[in-house]
C-alpha cells in the first residue's frame, strides 16, 4: 500500500509523531522515577525492615494453616508471607472479607503497635484464576 | 492502494451514510436486545466459583463493560489521529458519537466493579492505580462530552483540538491496561488475555466472550445511532427518532 502523503500533511505527521514520543518519554520517566508511590501495599519484608508506626498497606499471601479466628474475642489473627520468606504476623479485630482464606494474597492495612501488627481493615485479593466448585 | 480510495467518505453521500447507520443501529440493538434472554439463561446454567460462588456473576458485567470502554477509546484515538491527518468531517462526527456510548460503559465498569469489589474484597474503592486509572479515565470522557456541547464546537480546529485531547487520553487507557503488571493493586493481573493462556476456566469462559461481544454490539449500535442523528440534515422527530437520537436531542 501506498500513501502519498501532501507536505502539509506529513508535517503535521511529523509534528505528531515527535509531540506523541515526547509526552511518552516524559510519562515513562515521572512513572519510573515515582514507581514506589504508585505502588497499594508494602510486602511483609519491607513492612518488618521499615517498621512503621504510621498506619501502612501490607500485602502477602495468607500462610497456610495460620488463619485463626478465635468467637469469644472476635479476634482474627494470620501470618502474611513473602518471597524472601519473611512472615508478619497479623491481629484483626472486625469483620473478615468473604475472601479471606488461607493461600490466598491479603492486604492489611494497619500500624504496628510495639511489637504487633495490628489491622484496622482487611481486603482479601483475588486471583486472576476462576474455577468452578468443584 | 491510492490515498482516493482510502478517503470513501468523500464518495459516499451523507444521506446514504445516514441510511445505512441508522439501519445499522436498529438492527444491532435489535440483536443485542434477542441475545440477553440466551446470555441470561447460560448464566442461570453456570456453576459457582471456587471461592467466590454466586458473585462470580459479576464478572458479566463488569469485564466486557471495561474492554468495551477501553477499547472503543483505542479505536476512537486511532480515528482521531487520522482526522489530524485528514480531516474528514465524518470521522469526527463518528469520534464524536463514540464519547457517550464509551463514557456509559466505562460508569457501568465503575458501579459493578465497586458492587463486586464490596461482596468478594471487602472494600467499595481503592485508591489503587488499575481503580484510580479508570475513574480519570471516566472523567476525562465527561469532560471530552461537555467540550462537545460548547457553542461553536464545529469548526476544524476545535475539531482538530478535540482530537489531541482524545490522544492524549489514550496514555491514561495504557496505564490503566498495564497499571495492574507495573504497579502493585488490589485489582487482578489480566485473566483472559495474558501470556500462556486464559487463566478463567472454559466453563466462566466463553460465557464472557459473549458478554463482550454483547456488549461491543449494544455499544457499537449506541454509537451508530448517534452518529446517523449527527448527519440528519432535520432535528429528529418522533417519527424518525432512534434510541441514539434520544440523548442526541
Amino acid at each position: 500500500m501506498k500513501l502519498q502523503l501532501k507536505a502539509p500533511q506529513r508535517r503535521t505527521l511529523m509534528n505528531m509523531i515527535w509531540k506523541i514520543t515526547a509526552v511518552a518519554i516524559g510519562l515513562a520517566c515521572f512513572f519510573k522515577v515515582y514507581q514506589e508511590s504508585f505502588h497499594l501495599y508494602l510486602t511483609p519484608s519491607e513492612a518488618l525492615e521499615r517498621h512503621p508506626e504510621h498506619a501502612v498497606r501490607v500485602g502477602g499471601l495468607l500462610l497456610e494453616g495460620s488463619l485463626h479466628q478465635d468467637i469469644h474475642t472476635g479476634a482474627t489473627t494470620f501470618h502474611l508471607i513473602d518471597q524472601n520468606d519473611a512472615v508478619l504476623a497479623v491481629h484483626f479485630y472486625g469483620t473478615a472479607p468473604r475472601l479471606l482464606k488461607e493461600n490466598q494474597e491479603t492486604i492489611v492495612f494497619g500500624a504496628f503497635q510495639g511489637e504487633q501488627f495490628v489491622a484496622q481493615d482487611v481486603l482479601a485479593k483475588h486471583d486472576e484464576y476462576y474455577r468452578p466448585k468443584p | 492502494m491510492n490515498i482516493t480510495v482510502l478517503a470513501i467518505p468523500w464518495v459516499v453521500s451523507a444521506s446514504d451514510l445516514r441510511r445505512w447507520s441508522r439501519k445499522l443501529s436498529q438492527y444491532g440493538l435489535l440483536l443485542s436486545l434477542m441475545l440477553i434472554p440466551i446470555l441470561w439463561h447460560i448464566r442461570t446454567t453456570l456453576p459457582d466459583e471456587q471461592l467466590q460462588g454466586l458473585w462470580v456473576q459479576y464478572l458479566y458485567s463488569h469485564v466486557p463493560c471495561a474492554f468495551t470502554a477501553l477499547g472503543l477509546y483505542t479505536v476512537m484515538t486511532g480515528l482521531s489521529l487520522s482526522y489530524c491527518l485528514w480531516p474528514i468531517k465524518f470521522t469526527y462526527l463518528f469520534i464524536e458519537s463514540c464519547i457517550l456510548p464509551t463514557l456509559f460503559c466505562s460508569l457501568c465498569t465503575l458501579i459493578s466493579g465497586s458492587l463486586w469489589g464490596a461482596q468478594t474484597w471487602g472494600t467499595y474503592w481503592v485508591w489503587d492505580a488499575r481503580l484510580t486509572s479508570f475513574l480519570v479515565l471516566s472523567a476525562f470522557l465527561g469532560l471530552l462530552h461537555l467540550c462537545t456541547r460548547v457553542p461553536r464546537s464545529g469548526s476544524k480546529s476545535f475539531r482538530k483540538m478535540m482530537c489531541i485531547l482524545i490522544v492524549i487520553g489514550f496514555f491514561d487507557v495504557i496505564l490503566t491496561h498495564f497499571a495492574v503488571l507495573w504497579f502493585k493493586t488490589l485489582h487482578q493481573g489480566p485473566a483472559l488475555f495474558r501470556r500462556g493462556g486464559s487463566s478463567i476456566d472454559p466453563v466462566f469462559a466463553w460465557p464472557l466472550i459473549g458478554h463482550i461481544l454483547h456488549i461491543f454490539l449494544l455499544t457499537f449500535s449506541l454509537a451508530m445511532g448517534h452518529f446517523s442523528t449527527k448527519l440528519s440534515v432535520r432535528p429528529p422527530t418522533l417519527k424518525t427518532a432512534t434510541l441514539g437520537s434520544i440523548y442526541a436531542t
